[in-house]
């Protein structure tokens, strides 16, 4: 492995104070006047909350958008799932919020493993979020006053989070959404729904354009651009089962990368502690219950192994609240990243509930005891039925089992201060890049990063670069480069159509899936990563000898597409391992077990790692290039976190 | 006018159109079971009944020409409605249910189309056998007038004519059943509050108006009056 | 658990289709629907069968992709619930279940279950929006909006845009689609310039996509995963009557 800073990597942060720079920073972007935005064609690949506003906001400035999803219609995208709610700093409630403290908190929470500057001004751009969604329509909770309400989040000592029902991330992409179709009403942004990316196109070093499949016909087709714009989520699918929707996928950002682009911190993964546990191999995807309900639930396990006894039955003293025990000062509301380690030790040691013994009990029975069960009700009575739907069994009288399942990566594209990746023209936003969160992110952060990026960030320094580039000849979707990408595409899909083999798609990301989990997963070892790289590549020589893909290339197929997508997570998967062994500390959602204390706490290494890592694609069989960006902590004091 | 066209050509206009034809003819229907009743008090109350309506003249017959236009104009958007549903979805379920619940469909509803066609048929013939029937007269107070209380007594005596009856009006009970709370929902005149009460008012006046125009027949079939 | 399935089979919307007898003998109570069909393809591929398509997301009820109908029911016979959110312990051991696509003129077929519901982004490009554009509106919290209206936009704007509202319908009608969205923007005082061109551009609209008329079933709401009340097709109706001034 070789490992260098050979200056690819670029921050483009701007100089000066940390509060001056996003300003500063904007002043000194060039701009394209109006009568030249019209020439540009910006290619946008995904429609989720990042694609949306991007897409929406470019064309409102009067550049051709076109806009890519791979489903229907951009209203599915997964943002649309997101429960809690979207930070911002207004400090309506009063409390003592402010741009710096949400700054503060969100780069403590990701364990000072993201870019300051980045950080902070995803931080002030967050009120001027909020201000465009209402304008929107959005239909944000409100007090009986009819202002805005806010409620606390992810263990903020402030109530900063706005929220619509639990539907918060659904009613940010309508808004974006119907921000984007205004847009294709007035033929600025024209939509290619059921389209999936499967090739970048370069031309001299530059992002000139994609090549998709038309997910309805087979098609292969061409879209030259000015720019390309990727905002096509995160890579959480590569364990199988996630929280993620079950198209999500890391094609996209993995073309990107094998045509050059860096992929930073792929190894971290956010675990959220409270799902509903895995029923059966059948099992398709996991279901989040929001963290709000460690405000009232009590997480315990038996104490003694193999106590098969039912929960209520369990008598007091033979019980272990084991987070209570183990984190007094936050009990219960200790990080997802620790409760999702503490979940895993106790059921390793043979303690987990249920049929299969992978969850724990999150007991409401001391806080209906306490508030009567009218108030849990009012406060979870919807979490609850979607529970008694899941599983069939009533909360109210039963514990809920619970156990952690993968949910955000933090890890993506690598980007400068711009949002672009190192491929000049090709920029990526959301959850995509690896910008923000560091190593663990917070509760309702997501949502804003993926609108600050597309509303606020995107249309700014997307003109620096459209600016520089007016007089650069056009490239049309004849170019030779055009033709290569779409032959190597072409190729790929008949190589593995024609492999004929006798596994389905299913057996092998089921089999990768269970290699991520175990190895790269909650808890990782250097041994455990370094025998997972060997046994990935293994199941991915497998995979292209033996997988079998049903149907033809020229209809609608969707284990064909699927196929291609876990294709691209056998090579993912195996990065993120390397990336795990590579990094020999304990941050955030990365634990490494060779980096704790002697009571299991994660220890960073601030000395050697904070830095971004940074891996550039070699070529086949050949091992990925790491490239590191220091990360100068200039205006906070990294601190070990204690949650004791 | 090209304004008013487009906005009776719209899937709203149209139904905004279908509830006020609807409403205007259920208003008729409730004058007309009004006039029915006051066979009960006797030839000459409704033999006057029927002689001050024609004494209206001109107005009479706006009023008569206003309910056909209705009558035309809410049967043809019915028809054109049920129409389009065909052309709407070309290929049929193989299994088709209806959940229940808040669903409004039922054998009222379902039926709407073929109550609706019945009862245009049966507004012909009954034409014929009042309205454009040749009365005998009779002098009542001096004044002689259109005895229609004897052509009443001398039709419902019939028993295939008394039946055909009491099947329409059960029909015309359904047809009301959904249609007046459809009305409603039409006009927009709705909000979740109102819709069960609505939908609970329109079951009883249909039920009032299907029993009160039946009871005529049965009356005078039975000779309790 | 063994489940007869009846799936819809169709290539494409110009060859025709038919109704395929599939039987399952080891289905699990715990599986969602969906799942069962997974497990069925995964059978069907490895017997060298061509898998059944069929669009689906999030599984869990919030993207709108899934749009089966079973036994004649859009999404099934449970109200509030997407057909990815049922589970199979809600049938007994040897049912038969009919699965057939959302079918109406406005959703072409594409194959077997999977539809185009397109039409409906082409109501929303009609006027389903503020035309707000990015950069600096008013503070949040310049414009209040009472609780009761905001809840009652809140409830317009849970609609997950499924299409099974049109599924349902005899007359095949996007009204509640249509209506929750007119609904959600007439209850809000964001956007008021625009209401009257908004609700006669996407009645408009929904009407040249080919839906029908809606005769007031409300089959749309008993089905409706969102819990969508047909007031909002109401809402929308007044909406109308009161945009006459914009109708050309």
């Amino acid at each position: 492995m070789t490992v260098s800073n050979n200056g690819t990597l670029n921050s483009r942060v701007p100089d000066g104070n940390l509060q001056d720079k996003w300003d500063n920073h904007k002043n000194n972007l060039r701009l394209v006047n109006p009568a030249n935005k019209r020439k540009f064609t910006v290619l946008v690949v995904g429609t989720g909350l990042a694609g949306a506003s991007a897409a929406a906001s470019l064309a409102e400035l009067g550049y051709n958008v076109k806009a890519f999803t791979i489903l229907d219609s951009p209203r599915r995208s997964h943002s649309i799932a997101a429960q809690g709610g979207i930070n911002a700093a207004k400090n309506y409630p009063n409390d003592g919020d402010t741009i710096w403290r949400l700054f503060h908190d969100t780069i403590k929470g990701g364990d000072y493993r993201s870019r300051e500057a980045n950080v902070y001004r995803l931080a002030q751009v967050s009120n001027s979020i909020i201000d465009q969604c209402v304008a929107q329509g959005v239909p944000f909770a409100r007090e009986y006053g009819g202002l805005l309400d806010n409620r606390s989040f992810g263990g903020a000592q402030v109530s900063r989070t706005f929220y619509a029902r639990g539907q918060t991330g659904q009613q940010l992409l309508l808004g974006a959404y119907s921000a984007m179709m205004r847009q294709v009403a007035t033929g600025k942004i024209q939509m290619f729904p059921r389209r999936e990316m499967l090739d970048l196109v370069k031309v001299d070093g530059k992002a000139k354009g994609i090549v998709t499949r038309n997910l309805t016909t087979g098609e292969i087709e061409r879209y030259a651009g000015d720019a390309v714009l990727l905002c096509t989520g995160g890579y959480g699918n590569v364990y199988y089962l996630s929280t993620m929707a079950k198209n999500c996928n890391a094609t996209a950002i993995w073309r990107c990368y094998k045509r050059g682009a860096q992929f930073g911190n792929p190894s971290f993964t956010q675990i959220h502690p409270t799902c509903i546990p895995v029923s059966g191999k059948y099992q398709s995807k996991l279901t989040l219950m929001s963290e709000s309900l460690r405000n009232d639930g009590r997480v315990w396990v038996p104490m003694k192994k193999g106590d098969n006894r039912p929960p209520n039955e369990i008598p007091e003293e033979d019980r272990d609240y084991y987070l209570e025990r183990r984190y007094p000062s936050f009990g219960n509301l200790a990080p997802r990243d620790v409760s999702s380690r503490s979940a895993k030790y106790v059921c390793d040691e043979g303690r987990g509930v249920g049929k299969s013994g992978l969850a724990v009990y999150m007991d409401f029975a001391d806080s209906i005891k306490r508030l009567g069960a009218d108030v849990i009700r009012a406060r979870y009575g919807n979490l609850f039925a979607m529970y008694e739907k899941i599983t069939a069994e009533n909360p109210y009288e039963v514990p809920m089992r619970i156990f952690p399942a993968v949910h955000f990566t933090m890890g993506g594209l690598w980007v400068d201060y711009n949002l672009s990746s190192n491929i000049p023209g090709l920029y990526v936003l959301g959850e995509a890049n690896f910008a923000d969160h560091g190593g663990n992110r917070l509760g309702a952060s997501a949502l804003m990063q993926g609108l600050a990026d597309g509303y606020f960030v995107i249309p700014y320094t997307l003109s620096d670069y459209l600016a520089e580039n007016l007089h650069s000849e056009k490239i049309g979707t004849d170019h030779e480069a055009f033709d290569k990408a779409e032959k190597e595409t072409t190729d790929r899909i008949s190589k593995l159509l024609n492999v004929k083999g006798k596994k389905t798609v299913l057996d092998f990301h089921r089999e990768l899936g269970d290699l991520m989990w175990d190895n790269v997963g909650m808890s990782r070892n250097r041994e455990n990563l370094e025998s997972v790289i060997k046994k990935i590549s293994e199941l991915r020589e497998e995979f292209w000898k033996d997988v079998n893909i049903p149907g033809e290339n020229n209809t609608l197929n969707k284990y064909l597409e699927y196929a291609l997508r876990v294709a691209d997570y056998m090579e993912l998967g195996e990065l993120m391992a390397r990336d795990a062994l590579d990094r020999e500390e304990s941050c955030g959602g990365h634990f490494r077990e060779e980096h704790q204390t002697e009571d299991g706490e994660a220890v960073r290494d601030d000395e050697n790692f904070s830095n971004v890592s940074s891996w550039e694609y070699k070529g086949e069989d050949k091992e990925p290039e790491k490239h590191v960006e220091d990360l100068n902590f200039e205006f906070v004091t990294p601190t070990q976190r204690s949650y004791k | 006018m090209s304004k008013a066209a487009t906005f009776l050509n719209s899937q709203v206009g149209r139904k905004i159109a279908t509830g006020v034809t609807g409403l205007g003819l259920v208003l008729f229907i409730i004058v007309h079971l009004l006039g029915n009743l006051a066979y009960f008090a006797g030839p000459e109350a409704i033999n006057t009944y029927s002689y001050t309506l024609h004494q209206l003249g001109p107005m009479l017959w706006i009023v008569r020409l206003g309910l056909l236009a209705f009558f035309v104009y809410h049967a043809w958007l019915g028809l054109s409605i049920w129409l389009e549903r065909r052309r709407a979805r070309p290929e049929k379920y193989e299994v088709y249910a209806t959940r229940g619940g808040a669903s409004r469909q039922s054998w009222s509803s379902n039926s709407m189309i073929l109550t609706g066609i019945l009862l245009l048929l049966f507004v012909i013939t009954h034409l014929n056998t009042f309205a454009f029937y040749d009365f005998a007269t009779i002098t009542h107070g001096g004044v002689e007038m259109h005895d229609v209380h004897a052509r009443l007594t001398e039709v419902f005596l019939h028993p295939l004519y008394t039946v055909y009856y009491v099947v329409i009006m059960v029909l015309l009970g359904m047809h009301l059943r959904h249609g007046v709370w459809s009305a409603f929902q039409s006009l927009g005149w709705m909000s979740r509050k109102t819709n069960p009460i609505i939908y609970s008012i329109a079951f009883v006046l249909a039920l009032i108006i299907a029993i009160g125009f039946i009871g005529l027949p049965i009356s005078i079939y039975f000779q309790l009056v | 658990m063994t489940i007869h399935l009846k799936i819809w089979r169709q290539k494409d919307s110009n060859t025709p289709g038919r109704l395929v007898d599939y039987t399952l003998d080891d289905v699990n109570p715990d599986m969602s629907f969906l799942e069962m069909l997974d497990w069925l393809n995964e059978r069907l591929m490895n017997e060298g069968k061509e898998p059944v398509e069929f669009d689906h997301d999030c599984r869990e009820g919030i993207c709108g992709s899934c749009n089966l109908v079973l036994n004649g029911m859009a999404h099934g016979p449970y109200e509030a619930t997407a057909v990815c959110q049922l589970h199979m312990r809600k049938y007994k051991d040897g049912d038969t279940i009919v699965v057939e696509p959302w079918r109406a003129k406005a959703f072409p077929m594409i194959k077997d279950l999977v539809v185009d519901r397109s039409a409906f982004d082409r109501i929303m490009a009609a006027g389903g929006y503020i035309s707000v554009n990015t950069g600096a509106p008013a503070d949040a919290n310049a414009i209040p909006v009472d609780k009761y209206n905001a809840d009652l936009a809140f409830d317009y704007a849970a609609c997950i845009g499924c299409g099974a509202c049109v599924a349902a319908c005899p007359n095949s009608s996007a009204s509640l689609f249509t209506g929750a969205k007119i609904s959600q923007l007439a209850h809000l005082p964001q956007g008021n310039p625009e209401r009257k061109r908004r609700v006669v551009r996407m009645v408009d609209q929904m009407a040249e996509e080919g839906f029908g008329d809606c005769s007031n079933y409300a089959e749309c709401e008993a089905v409706c995963p969102a819990e969508i009340s047909i007031t909002s097709i109401a809402k929308m109706r007044r909406e109308y009557f009161n945009a006459l001034s914009e109708i050309e």
